[in-house]
This record gives structure tokens, C-alpha cells and sequence, in this order.
């Protein structure tokens, strides 16, 4: 009885999806759908024609069976109701014949009969290798074959897919972390940098990134400051996003979501994490929290052995992020080198990779002042950003001021670096260490690639790839400058609407700052210097 | 409720023969083809020798430098035929810089070839009647009786081909006693424009247990394997002109080997496929082609019953030993010799003993140094030959009891066709798909 009763609700849809929606039903899509076998859903057709053949409805029937003329050939063909009979008595003896589909009237292109069905099978098709459907064990069949397994204990099979859907996630997500990546490296260019290298890189780099830890180890030392800046980015990160999604019972950090996208399971455990990172800014365990989140959260992401607790990670958070920061830094020196040798644009899919790098390489060249500087700069930025989070292309300007900035100010503005500096320790416990380590750590960038985006006068979003120089004069900046200059005066126009836009004022200082250096690079650096220690000064000043 | 119980499929012991066709072993080191022939004629040679001697026991076997003129004796080397239609790229090259049209004939036969004889020592013209060289085509290793004549050409009184090979007796009829069938397709052309992917998803459904009644089903059920030979599908290669693809193009180029991988998932979840390279898949073009590339099918990949083969394919079915091509050798044969209809080409590599005589002459092939592989050293009791224009099959015997069922595999794009083999009779029928007759 329920088998009938299952029938007749399976008549009355097949009607309204024939009727109301004009679509083909053929038995082996009716079979997939509701998950009777081929044999069951003839049948079902059979009936449903037979019932409704008042009702304009057109019905394709498959009639097989051995030709009468030699050599005898099975012959397979698809007939209207109407030659039916015609087609079967052509075949020898008593051929087979049943309902291949309903449907409101005859397709011009056979292929049409088929859309239906194959659009299903190419869902059944596209799920997760792990997930047995209809489709992959042909259980619907008339004929079983006990010979047939699926190997799914294949790693090859499985990965694959998950790197398309990292990187998917990676390109969907751009943008976000574009703005994460800005924010970060506005407050500590080098250590936000390696983190976001980690999140976004790890998946794909993985072999490199191993490679690299054994050979530096100054990257311990590096931690520290590591921590503190990926905690003030990840603040600020989350700051922003908590703007927005600051009701989030969840309180997915944007960064955890971003990242968490690609892998489902990941993504839960990881938000609550980044999320408690997100409250505290500016301690210092905080920051490793920070860090260890966003850790979490692109292992996560990334490996599937991460998978496993959320506790586990925890302990192990302390070891795995050192680690990590290690062979980030380590990336990063490789990277310097690479990018030194690189084009500019060669390396546009690297974004966040370009901007970790340019740090790492300047910092062993570079003074400890500047490192300050830098750290220095970052902050100031990590205030533009938490103000200005909404705007991701405003970050990105920000970023690339700040970038700008930083060398920009080195030569010139010292002093007032040095006082953002101290403006900063003032507002974090921390800074300190941070900028003592930075002497260590490899903080002064002197060439950077970085990508920027930014939405251009007419709406469209551009992307390019810039050589900035940190720690040196603005020079090295030019020359990059240079090569893309017509993009360059873009930015810069397009800098100033987005200011415009920017309901922080703060930021304006900083991104002036930055138009003035793409207008200055090739003009004068000390002119462009004058304004932006000001602008900063004034900067810092507000917060304070 | 006719639901009746499932059918159960049958099955056959399949082992696959394809070492002999893989590369992995091999290293390019710039090696040239002088191997190739040398090893072709050096074991070809071993084989005809005994031939000769029962053939003509009382005549002398000379080396072609040792050919003295009138003596009457037996020389066996490598044949060459020397064509004057035969495609150069030197001539392509003048012709390119001269008025003189370029003419691409489909066939490059000519009434005025002519058969050279060559071995270690040196070569030799043959002469006889004119049907001979149309016969021959470059690379076969032959026997030939006759006598050096006085402007230094050989004249032929009989030619002696190696014959077919041995064959492995078919194992006692214990299996065969019920009804089995291999089937046989190629060129689906998947993505095609004029493939028609309905027939081709009926050939999906019949083989996999789907389409129609129980009677039909029990017809699946008896099916215990499918090869595909070749031609799966049909990328559109002008999209790649070397310059970097934008993704949209790129999903286009790629979207039927996709579709295939659908296919064959379907396939492999029903029942053991066998898939080979063909002239136009994702493979080397040279023959052995390599199997497709396990990645270029994430989905069918996962089953223990989906097999990339080379394409010379080799494999046993309950003993019964299977061997055929993608059609590329045969395709050249017919380019460069003359025959009434294709299985007499697929008959000659048979009765040549190799696979490809036209490798590596016309015929694109690797430039193996240990082996030449395509020489055939067992008789198949199965010889197939994918994409051809149309059905065609004949139970080949031999003088020692070999008998070889020869088929030629229809492209299922132009036929809607595939080849069905019974491992119980030997015979073979088509089996037709037709989606158009429904048409108002």
C-alpha cells in the first residue's frame, strides 16, 4: 500500500511538473528524483501516460529489440506514441518497449529530452567524492555488477578538490583579505603579513613553507612581534568586520569567515576563535591569541588533519604558530630574493605573499629605527583601518600610503615616526617589545609588491601590481613607480574619492600622504615628506 | 509491479597485457630509428627463416651485398617502398615557395612505386608486376625468391610474409558455455558538434542496466566489459593557439572531457571500461600512446573497474587473448597501400606480423632501442580496430588453426553504433541507437 499511496503522490508531481513547468520527465530522472529504481519509474510513466492521455501530453517511448534483416543488429530508438507500433513491428519478434519520457510537447533537438536528466546527473556528478549517490553506484539499475568498487580512501581524489575550492574561496574572497592584508600591515607590516601569508598561502604552498622552517630561526624572536601585529590586524580586522557584523551571535571573525569558507568544517571551530582574538587589541596575549585564531583558522582551512578539536589546537597553538612564523618569515626571504629577480607583475596572484615579503628582506638591512618606523606606521594605520574598516579599498589605499609612508618618512620624517612610536607604545603595553624585536626580526621592507585594488572613477575595480620600496628612499618606489605609472595616477585620483567617501578623516591624512608620494615620486621626495610628516602628526594627534 | 529482482551482471577474468606498449621505462636520450628496424628485421627474420626453409629448402639464403647475378636464392630484409606521391616535408617546403599548388591527395599510392629490399648490407630494387607495390607498404620484413638480373635489380619470382603467429589455443569451453559479451566503441566525440549526447546517454542506460524491459536487461546483464577504442572526444583545439586561455575558454576546451568523466563514471559504476587514447584525445601522438592521464577523470578514476590503457591494447578475457589499436596504423596503411575494404589492411598487419609496418616511417612512433613492440608475437583471437568508417567483421583463419575475429569499430558519432563480441560463439553484431526517429 505505501508503495502505492508513494506512486500516486509521485503521479500528481510528475503531473504538475509536466503540466506547470513544461519539463521533461524521462523514467531515469523520475528515478534519481524520487529515488525509485529504472524498472519502478517505467512503470510510474507508464501509468501517468496511460492516465493523462487526454491531456495534450506527448509521450517518447525507447523500443529495442534484433532488426528481422541479416546480419541482425539490436537496434535501440526512441519513437513517439504514435509509431510505436510501426517501429515495432520493424524488429524481430517481440521487442522490448516502455515510456522513456513525458512531456508537454515534442523537443525540435533530441538533445533537449535529455537536458533535464543530464543536468541532474552533473549534480549527482559534482558532490563530494566521499558521498555515494545513485549515480555513483548505479543502484538504480536493472542489472547489478558486484564486481564494481570505489577506492575512496584516495587522498589524490579528495585533494584536489579542495584546493579548487580554496582557491575559489581565495579568489572569491579577495577582496577581504586585500583589506585584512592592508589593515595588518598598516600596524605591523612584516608579522600580519606572514599571517596572512599563512592563511591564504599555507594550502597551496605547503611544501615551500616546510622547507623554509628550518632555515631561519631569528623568527622565533620574530614571534613576539608577529603576535602583536597579527593581533592588532586581526583586531583590526575583526574591529572592521565587527563593525559590520558586530551582532554576530557567532562573532565570525570577516577574517576567520573568509578563510573558513573553503574547508565547511574548518570555518565553525576557527570563528569562535578569531572572534575572542577580536575583542582584545592591544595585550599582548591577546595578540598571540590573535594569531593562534587565525592560525587555527587557516590550518583549518587548509589541512585536513586539522580537522580535529578545537581543544587540541589550542595546546598546540603556542608550537604550531611559532613554527609557522618561521617558515613565513623564511618564505618571505625566499620570496625577497624571488621578487628581486621577479617582474612586477609576474607575481599579481601573490598578493599577500608580496606584501609579507618586502618586509623580511628590508628588516636585516634595514636599522631597527626603521623597523620602528614601520611598526610605528603600522599603527597609525591600525587606527585608520579600525575607523575605516568598512571600506576595503580604503584600506588598500591605506596600506599602499602606509607603505609609501614608511619609506617616505624614513628618510625625511624620523622624528615624527619616531613619535607615532611612541604614540603607540603609549596605547599598547606591548609595543615595545614589539619594536625591540624589530631590530631583531626582519622589519624594514625595502621593496614591497604589493597588489592593489581599488575601484577606479568609473566603478571598475583595478588591480596592480606595485614595486614599493620601504626602508629606502622613495626612489625605489618611483622606478616600480614608473614602469606602471599610468596605473599609478589612477590610484592616486582615485585615492581622493575614496577619501571623500571615508567618513574617517584620519585615514585622509595618510592616503594624501600616499597620492602626494605617487605624484612625488618622480618630482621631489623631501616636498612630499613635509606633508606627510604633518598629515601624520596630525594623524597621531587626533587619536591620541 | 514488474520489479522484478536485479539482474546480476556476468563476469570474465581480465588481465591486462599492456607492459609491452609502456613507456615508463623508457628514456629519450635522442636516439633515432635505426634500432627499431634493426630489431624488427633481426626478429622477424628469426621467424621467416624457418618458413623459408620448409619453403625452399634447397635454395641459398644471401645477404643482399652477397647477391651474385642469376643465381636464384632467398633474401629477407626490410622492405621499402619508394613513392613518388609520398608527402616530404622538403618538397612541402619548395612547394610552399613555388606557384605549384599543393595537392594533398587522401592517398599516396601511384601506379609508378616501386619495392626496394634493404638489409645490414645494403638495398636492392625489387621488380615484378606492377600489383606488388601496392600491396607492400614500408617497413614489412619479407622473404623474396628470385635472381639479381644485370642492371643490379632483383627480380621477384615469389614473395614469403612471415604469417600469422602463433596462436594460444582458446582454454576448454568450461567458461564459454554461457553467453558473454565485450563491447566494443569508439569515436564518441563527446562535445562534438555533431555528436548527438542523447544516443549517446542510450548507450549509457542499455549498457548500464537502465533502458528497457527485462529482456533488454538481461542483454546488458550478459555484457562484461567495454572498451572504448579511441575518439572519446572532441576538443575544440582551435581554442588553443598558444596564447594564454581566459577561463571561460578554458572551461570550454575542457567541458568534454568532463562530460566524458561523467560517462565513464557511469560506466565504471556498472561494469569494467576500458578506455584508450585515439588520435585526437589528450594523449602523445605517437604511437604506443600512453593511457589517459587518471586526472583527466576524477570521477571514474575512483572505480577498481575503470582502466586507462595504451593504445596498442592488449588484454585477456577469460583467456581469450584481445588486441587492437585506436585505428591510427590502419588509417596510415590505407593511405599508403591498396586494398578492397579494411579488414584486409587489419589481415595484412596480421599475416606481416606487426602491428604498424608504416612506424615509424608515416606513422608517428617512439624510437624504442631494445624492442621494436608492435611485432606480434601471439596471435589475438580478438583483433579490433577503432574508429573506422563503418561495421565490418570476418573470422580470419589461419593455416595452424588460428582463427582471429577482425572487426572494425564504426566511430559511434557517425554510426550510432557499437560492436558487441561474443565470447561464447566469436560472433559479432552491431548494436544501433537511434534518437531521431521520434521526431514530429
Amino acid at each position: 500500500m505505501a508503495d502505492v499511496l508513494q506512486d500516486v503522490g509521485i503521479r500528481d508531481q510528475i503531473q504538475a511538473l509536466v503540466c506547470d513547468t513544461l519539463q521533461v520527465v524521462s523514467y531515469k530522472w523520475l528515478s534519481r528524483r524520487f529515488s525509485v529504481s529504472s524498472n519502478t519509474a517505467k512503470r510510474i510513466l507508464q501509468e501517468f501516460a496511460e492516465q493523462s492521455k487526454d491531456d495534450n501530453i506527448e509521450v517518447v517511448y525507447v523500443v529495442a529489440g534484433w532488426t528481422k534483416n541479416e546480419p541482425r543488429n539490436y537496434s535501440v530508438q526512441l519513437v513517439t506514441q504514435d509509431r510505436l507500433q510501426e517501429a515495432r513491428e520493424t524488429l524481430h519478434g517481440s521487442p522490448s518497449s516502455h515510456v522513456y519520457s513525458v512531456q508537454p510537447c515534442l523537443p525540435k533537438d533530441p538533445a533537449q529530452l535529455f537536458a533535464a536528466e543530464f543536468v541532474q546527473a552533473q549534480e549527482l556528478f559534482k558532490q563530494p567524492s566521499d558521498v555515494n549517490n545513485c549515480l555513483r553506484d548505479n543502484r538504480f539499475s536493472g542489472v547489478s555488477c558486484s564486481l564494481v568498487a570505489r577506492c575512496l580512501g584516495r587522498v589524490s581524489s579528495i585533494i584536489p578538490k579542495q584546493h579548487g575550492a580554496i582557491s575559489a574561496t581565495n579568489q572569491a574572497l579577495s577582496p577581504p583579505p586585500l583589506l585584512a592584508e592592508a589593515s595588518l600591515d598598516n600596524k605591523g607590516p612584516k608579522p600580519e603579513v606572514q599571517a596572512f601569508q599563512s592563511a591564504p598561502a599555507v594550502p597551496l604552498g605547503l611544501p615551500k613553507i616546510a622547507g623554509g622552517v628550518t632555515l631561519k630561526e631569528e623568527p622565533t624572536t620574530v614571534t613576539g612581534l608577529t603576535g602583536k601585529g597579527p593581533v592588532d590586524s586581526i583586531a583590526s580586522g575583526n574591529v572592521s568586520a565587527g563593525k559590520r557584523k558586530a551582532g554576530a551571535a557567532g562573532g565570525e571573525g570577516s577574517l576567520a569567515s573568509l578563510w573558513g569558507k573553503a574547508p565547511n568544517q574548518s570555518s565553525k571551530p576557527s570563528a569562535p576563535k578569531s572572534s575572542g582574538p577580536v575583542k582584545p587589541i592591544t595585550t599582548a596575549g591577546d595578540a598571540d591569541r590573535g594569531i593562534r585564531a587565525m592560525e587555527a583558522s587557516v590550518s583549518e582551512a587548509s589541512s585536513d588533519d586539522d580537522v580535529s578539536g578545537f581543544g587540541q589546537r589550542r595546546g598546540g597553538q603556542v608550537m604550531r604558530s611559532a613554527g609557522r612564523k618561521r617558515q613565513i618569515v623564511l618564505d618571505e626571504d625566499e620570496e625577497m630574493s624571488a621578487k628581486e629577480e621577479e617582474n612586477p607583475d609576474s607575481i599579481e596572484c601573490e598578493e599577500v605573499v608580496s606584501l609579507a615579503s618586502p618586509p623580511s628582506k628590508s628588516s636585516p638591512s634595514v636599522v631597527a629605527e626603521e623597523k620602528s618606523k614601520e611598526n610605528t606606521k603600522a599603527k597609525v594605520h591600525l587606527p585608520g583601518p579600525l575607523t575605516a574598516a568598512i571600506d576595503k579599498e580604503r584600506k588598500i589605499s591605506w596600506n599602499e600610503k602606509h607603505a609609501d609612508d614608511p619609506e617616505k618618512v624614513e628618510g625625511l620624517l624620523e622624528p615624527s615616526c619616531a613619535q607615532p612610536v611612541e604614540n603607540q607604545i603609549l596605547h599598547e603595553g606591548k609595543a615595545e617589545p614589539s619594536s625591540v624585536v624589530s631590530d631583531k626580526a626582519p622589519s624594514g621592507p625595502k621593496r614591497k609588491k604589493v597588489l592593489r585594488t581599488r575601484i577606479d572613477n568609473r566603478g571598475r575595480e583595478v588591480t596592480e601590481v606595485v614595486w614599493e620600496t620601504d626602508g629606502v628612499e622613495e626612489p625605489h618606489e618611483t622606478k616600480p613607480a614608473s614602469a606602471k605609472t599610468v596605473a599609478q595616477p589612477a590610484v592616486v585620483e582615485t585615492k581622493p574619492i575614496t577619501d571623500k567617501l571615508a567618513p574617517s578623516k584620519a585615514q585622509r591624512g595618510p592616503q594624501q600622504g600616499a597620492s602626494t608620494k605617487g605624484s612625488n615620486k618622480s618630482a621631489g621626495k623631501a616636498a612630499a615628506k613635509g606633508p606627510q610628516q604633518g598629515k601624520l602628526d596630525s594623524f597621531f594627534k587626533r587619536k591620541s | 509491479m514488474d520489479t522484478g529482482a536485479v539482474l546480476p551482471r556476468k563476469q570474465a577474468d581480465y588481465i591486462c597485457r599492456d607492459e609491452r606498449y609502456c613507456l615508463s621505462m623508457q628514456r629519450y636520450k635522442g636516439q633515432q630509428y635505426s634500432q627499431l628496424y634493426f630489431f624488427r628485421l633481426h626478429t622477424i627474420r628469426q621467424n621467416l627463416l624457418s618458413r623459408v626453409q620448409e619453403r625452399w629448402p634447397s635454395l641459398p639464403v644471401c645477404k643482399i651485398l652477397g647477391l651474385e647475378e642469376g643465381q636464384l636464392c632467398v633474401v629477407v630484409g626490410t622492405l621499402y617502398k619508394q613513392m613518388q606521391l609520398k608527402p616530404s616535408i622538403l618538397e612541402e617546403y619548395s612547394k610552399e615557395r613555388s606557384v605549384v599548388p599543393l595537392a594533398t591527395p587522401n592517398k599516396f599510392t601511384h601506379n609508378d612505386d616501386y619495392l626496394i629490399m634493404e638489409d645490414e648490407s645494403g638495398r636492392v630494387k625489387l621488380i615484378r608486376d606492377a600489383n606488388l607495390p601496392s600491396f607492400y607498404v614500408t617497413g614489412v620484413v619479407v622473404a623474396v625468391c628470385g635472381k639479381e638480373e644485370k642492371d643490379g635489380e632483383f627480380f621477384v619470382q615469389e614473395i614469403l610474409e612471415p604469417g600469422l603467429p602463433p596462436q594460444i589455443p582458446l582454454p576448454s569451453a568450461v567458461s564459454f558455455d554461457e553467453e558473454k559479451f565485450v563491447v566494443f566503441a569508439s569515436g564518441l566525440k563527446i562535445g562534438g558538434e555533431s555528436t548527438n549526447p542523447l544516443e549517446l546517454q542510450l548507450l549509457l542506460d542499455h549498457l548500464t542496466g537502465h533502458l528497457g524491459e527485462e529482456e533488454e536487461q538481461s542483454l546488458s546483464s550478459q555484457i562484461v566489459r567495454v572498451v572504448i577504442a579511441g575518439g572519446s572526444v572532441d576538443l575544440q583545439t582551435s581554442l588553443s593557439n598558444g596564447q594564454p586561455l581566459s577561463g571561460r575558454e578554458q572551461t570550454k576546451l575542457v567541458e568534454p572531457i568532463r562530460e566524458l568523466d561523467l560517462a565513464l563514471t557511469q560506466l565504471a559504476a556498472a561494469m569494467p571500461v576500458d578506455i584508450m587514447p585515439g588520435p585526437n584525445d589528450p594523449a602523445n601522438y605517437s604511437l604506443p600512446q600512453q593511457p589517459l592521464h587518471r586526472c583527466l577523470f576524477p570521477g571514474a578514476s575512483l572505480y577498481n573497474t575503470f582502466v586507462s590503457a595504451t593504445n596498442p591494447h592488449q588484454f585477456e578475457l577469460d583467456g581469450a587473448l584481445f588486441l587492437g589499436t585506436s585505428g591510427q596504423n590502419i588509417e596510415d596503411l590505407e593511405k599508403y597501400s591498396e586494398a578492397e575494404e579494411r579488414l584486409d589492411f587489419m589481415e595484412r598487419t596480421l599475416v606481416w606480423r606487426h602491428l604498424a609496418p608504416t612506424a615509424p616511417d608515416t606513422l608517428g612512433c617512439y624510437p624504442f632501442t631494445d624492442r621494436d613492440p608492435f611485432i606480434l608475437e601471439m596471435c589475438p583471437h580478438v583483433y579490433f580496430c577503432g574508429n573506422q568508417p563503418s561495421y565490418a567483421s570476418r573470422l580470419l583463419k589461419g593455416p595452424s588453426g588460428q582463427q582471429v575475429r577482425l572487426i572494425c569499430i564504426p566511430s559511434f558519432q557517425e554510426t550510432s553504433s557499437v560492436v558487441l563480441v561474443s565470447l561464447k560463439t566469436w560472433d559479432s553484431h552491431i548494436l544501433t541507437f537511434s534518437a531521431n526517429s521520434f521526431q514530429p
